[in-house]
């Protein structure tokens, strides 16, 4: 069997993803059950279970799918790295570009089937509490949006197994990042827009900018341009006017998904 | 059999990572039954076993199941490899050990483990680093009976060890390193022919300049009392009652040969 293939395989069983989504999942779910039978029982239409469900998985998975990308990397090729368990490995006939790659596609596997699973159940979970499926485009969005997080933050740790020789300072720095660009990056946006004191429609706009910067902000942006709502309450009229545009969406997930993955694989081919 | 010696720092281990395909060359090229081990690494890596300093296994993996997935990646597998693999692990003494987990093998039997790692593929050239480190008396008398084995098979040796002994004695050739310069590649029989000489004067109690006087007849390295002076142009006799005659009570006088041992020092200390 060639290489790469019998890699990928080997690889491509990952329980941090497995346990990540299962949990996500189960949050979500936890979510949907709630509400849902309360949209059912006052009568919500289509539009609004679609926009209160969409909202939601999209909330929830959106902060999670960076863990996961994260515990995946780590668990398939950062901590072996760095700890240089991938010594063993590297010694034997395989190329250092076939041995990152097959790693990351096995991060991008496991993350993209775990995710199919998980919006199909609860697309599922949906239609038997209110007999209304999402929009196939707002799942689609959702599942695009997710995975590019999941390659983002998963090539952010591959990058980081060559940048430290620790897998406990690896470990730390991914949380940092997390915390960064999950929790202190709004504050920071936060206070920028009180400190300008930019109105609504300007305060929107430096949230997108800001937001295509920030890779665990990306399927939020992409719900937005779809949804025409930023986060379901605050209505986008002007998506182009807001700084929604498709071109700077395609950009934008086409470097968090690819360049980080990009660099390292520059670094294990050519840099020790 | 090349045997490789040289102070703690001199390169020996970087550059069996280098031959490894570990850690990239900074200049120069490494090749490997012609093959380069940067450009055509698969090639060339197909053609070696390497056993570190230091072996460093998942914790969580288990004896069989690891070397089986080892050897995959030289497109070895199947029911007759398993057996194979059970064989190899008996051959380095850890039968019974199959299934068990590396994390909890001493550092000698990771040594073994490693080792039946390195021969798996039976690979035409082996990287041995500081291969009798952490060895027990019965796995340093396997490991010369396979050096044996697998020289007369034809296998290339690359050893390095701080036991310069057991180096002098396995090794058909030596390669003394100092700062990451070869100081000297020398053939065990122009090691065993030497001609060099040198002279070891033990003295009780010294008086006057007997150092100067043993100065004046060769190259002196002094310990105490203890003095050794690399090819004399004085006869031990001669020096002998040179010393009395100075006053000097002579302990001990022999002329010897000039082993690996004062070879290396001797090199070591005209290097600095």
């Amino acid at each position: 069997m060639n290489r790469f293939l019998y890699d990928l395989l080997r690889t491509l069983q990952n329980r941090g993803v497995l346990i990540m989504m299962a949990l996500t999942s189960l949050l979500c779910l936890a979510l949907l059950l709630i509400g849902l039978p309360h949209l059912a029982a006052n009568g919500a239409t289509s539009d609004t279970v679609n926009a209160f469900a969409v909202n939601g998985i999209g909330a929830i998975y959106g902060f999670f799918i960076p863990v996961t990308g994260i515990l995946a990397a780590y668990e398939t090729y950062a901590k072996d790295r760095a700890s240089g368990i991938l010594d063993a490995v590297l010694c034997r006939p395989v190329s250092r570009g076939e041995l990152v790659s097959s790693r990351f596609l096995a991060v991008v596997l496991s993350s993209a089937v775990s995710l199919g699973v998980a919006l199909g159940l609860m697309d599922a979970v949906v239609n038997i509490e209110t007999t209304f499926f999402i929009n196939p485009g707002d799942i689609a969005t959702l599942y695009v949006g997710l995975l590019v997080e999941a390659c983002a933050f998963g090539g952010i740790v591959f990058l980081l197994a060559h940048v430290f020789r620790s897998a406990g300072i690896v470990q730390g720095t991914s949380t940092i990042i997390f915390v960064m660009f999950s929790i202190i990056w709004y504050v920071i946006i936060a206070v920028i827009i009180i400190s300008t004191g930019l109105d609504t429609t300007s305060a929107i706009r430096t949230i997108v900018v800001g937001d295509y910067f920030n890779p665990a902000q990306f399927t939020a942006i992409l719900l937005a341009y779809n949804t025409h709502s930023f986060f379901f309450f605050l209505p986008i009229s002007n998506p182009a006017g807001d700084g929604l545009y498709l071109a700077a969406l395609v950009a934008s997930g086409a470097f968090w998904s690819a360049v980080p993955f990009l660099i390292t694989y520059y670094l294990a081919c050519k840099r020790d | 059999m090349l045997g490789l010696v040289g102070l703690n720092g001199a390169g020996k281990t970087s550059m069996i990572r280098v031959g490894a395909g570990l850690i990239l060359p900074t200049s120069g090229t490494v090749l490997l039954n012609g093959y380069d081990i940067v450009s055509e690494k698969v090639k060339a890596s197909s053609s070696v076993g390497w056993v570190p300093e230091f072996p460093n296994f998942d914790p969580h993996a288990r004896a069989a199941e690891l070397l089986e997935y080892l050897g995959g990646y030289n497109g070895l597998g199947g029911p007759s490899f398993r057996s194979r693999c059970f064989y190899l692990l008996g051959e380095v003494g850890l039968a019974g050990c199959e299934f068990q987990k590396l994390g909890s093998f001493s550092q000698g039997m990771k040594k073994r483990f490693s080792l039946a790692t390195a021969i798996l593929a039976k690979p035409q050239n082996l990287l041995l680093d500081e291969l009798l480190n952490g060895l027990d008396p019965e796995g340093i008398r396997y490991v010369r009976n396979l050096i044996s084995t697998l020289r007369k098979d034809g296998a290339s040796i690359l050893l390095s060890s701080h036991i310069l002994s057991e180096v002098e004695n396995m090794a058909n050739r030596i390669a003394i390193l100092h700062n990451g310069s070869l100081l000297k590649v020398v053939s065990r029989d122009e090691l065993h022919n030497s001609t060099a000489q040198r002279l070891r004067v033990k003295l009780v109690e010294m008086e006057g300049d007997a150092p100067s006087y043993l100065s004046s007849i060769g190259e002196v390295t002094r310990d105490g009392l203890d003095f050794t002076i690399s090819n004399p142009t004085s006869e031990p006799w001669e020096v002998n009652q040179e010393l009395v005659r100075r006053g000097c009570k002579v302990a001990e006088i022999r002329m010897d040969r000039e082993d690996l041992e004062s070879l290396f020092f001797r090199l070591i200390h005209e290097a600095r």
